[in-house]
């Protein structure tokens, strides 16, 4: 399984607790969701691209056993934006599964 | 059955890359390698031999087009900055030819006017209007991108709402010589029009002003290291206040027609056809060399403020 449009969040949400870089971000995706979502690098890293410009996250370089390694961290304006993000995923999830449940009674 | 080697990374760096600009390219190589090795050696510890685990390793990082189109949606294409590096540089001529063919239609067609010169002057600043409105999307997402700085809405909405302005009496003209055939100002009972229309510009250039020094005092916030860009912004808006003095003595004063036009040739087009050259190789060292003549220290890390 692989939606797209919810990496942004997924992405907020992992780094919420610490930072990370690329690789760990698609392995705790990938770990967190019990193996149903796994996000390929193609696509992981333009989305990180898209979330550091838009202000919600930074990175820094950091040597690791003599790799240059790009780490990225949440902004306070990324901490904002996962809480608002999550309350709408919430109500998307609550209305698709009302829907599958028989609908709202008219 | 073929195996994944380097050169297959490299092939994939290449096709997922293509048409990005020098420094972005530098970075999605080393974000990608360091992925694809971090991928390869957790392979190799599942007990993969190396040929399987390379071709794993290589499956996760995915379509190499899908990536390629993704890259472009986040970071733009060297292409997108070339063509607003030309643009930039070419605005001064387009402007300079715009204004300048403008009186031999006036004088040729004498109070009447057909349908032709109405379009002209409907459609006059459209071709400046353009590939200004481009050169600003590209210089946004540069911003966005090399300096980490995000630019509320509202200040570049000032810029643009103020060019539309700035265009409208000419637009309006244009139609009224369409409808009519003559323009506002041939017109006996529309005496008090050309005034209004004279306040409209100005309104315009006011707003395109503001708008440009809307967007340098955002810059003021960062470190030293736009300075220069800010003093562009700042020199532009006043460029553009003082030309419209000077249409304005031209028009109270026609006897100063001569001075006032050295005047503005001298203190208006040199310095923004210099800003302009300055702008387009801007976007030119952008989209080649991931440079920019500007004095930058690396403000991602820490310094970037939103």
């Amino acid at each position: 399984m692989n939606i797209k449009g919810s990496l942004p969040l997924l992405i907020l949400h992992v780094l919420s607790s610490q930072p990370h870089h690329g690789y760990e971000i698609a392995k705790q995706i990938n770990l967190q969701s019990g193996g149903l979502l796994d996000f390929r690098g193609g696509t992981l890293y333009p989305t990180l691209h898209t979330l550091e410009q838009e202000g919600l996250i930074e990175s820094y370089t950091q040597e690791e056993n003599g790799r240059l390694r790009r780490y990225y961290q949440l902004r306070e304006a990324g901490r904002t934006a996962l809480l608002h993000e999550r309350e709408e995923w919430s109500g998307f999830v609550r209305a698709v599964n009302q829907i599958l449940e028989g609908g709202a009674s008219i | 059955m073929s195996y994944p080697t380097t050169d297959d990374l490299n092939r994939w760096l290449q096709q997922a890359m293509l048409g990005l600009s020098g420094e972005v390219q530098q970075r999605i190589r080393e974000e990608l390698e360091d992925h694809y090795l971090s991928s390869l050696s957790h392979h190799q510890h599942e007990g993969e031999s190396d040929m399987e685990a390379r071709q794993n390793a290589l499956i996760e990082l995915g379509d190499a087009k899908d990536a390629q189109r993704a890259f472009h949606d986040a970071h733009g294409s060297k292409w997108q900055y070339l063509l607003a590096g030309i643009l930039s540089m070419v605005i001064p001529l387009i402007l300079a030819v715009t204004l300048l063919v403008e009186p031999e239609y006036l004088f040729r067609e004498g109070p009447s006017m057909s349908s032709l010169v109405g379009i002209w002057y409907l459609l006059m600043f459209l071709p400046v209007v353009l590939p200004v409105l481009y050169v600003i999307y590209c210089g946004y997402g540069l911003l966005k991108y090399r300096f980490h700085l995000t630019l509320e809405r509202w200040r570049i909405g000032l810029f643009v709402a103020g060019m539309l302005v700035f265009c409208l009496p000419d637009c309006l003209d244009g139609l009224w010589i369409i409808v009519t055939g003559h323009a506002f100002f041939t017109e006996p009972y529309m005496a008090g029009v050309l005034t209004v229309q004279q306040v409209v510009g100005f309104a315009g250039s006011f707003l395109i002003s503001a708008g440009l020094l809307a967007m340098s005092y955002r810059i003021r916030h960062l470190p030293f290291s736009l300075y220069g860009m800010r003093v562009a912004l700042i020199v532009s808006a006043s460029i553009w206040g003082f030309s419209q003095v000077c249409m304005t003595l031209l028009n109270v004063f026609p006897d100063l027609a001569a001075s006032t036009t050295q005047v503005f040739f001298l203190g208006v087009a040199l310095p923004l056809m210099t800003f302009c050259v300055c702008l387009g190789w801007m976007f030119i060292k952008a989209a080649f060399m991931g440079q920019i003549p500007l004095p930058i220290p690396d403000i991602r890390r820490t310094d970037a403020v939103v």
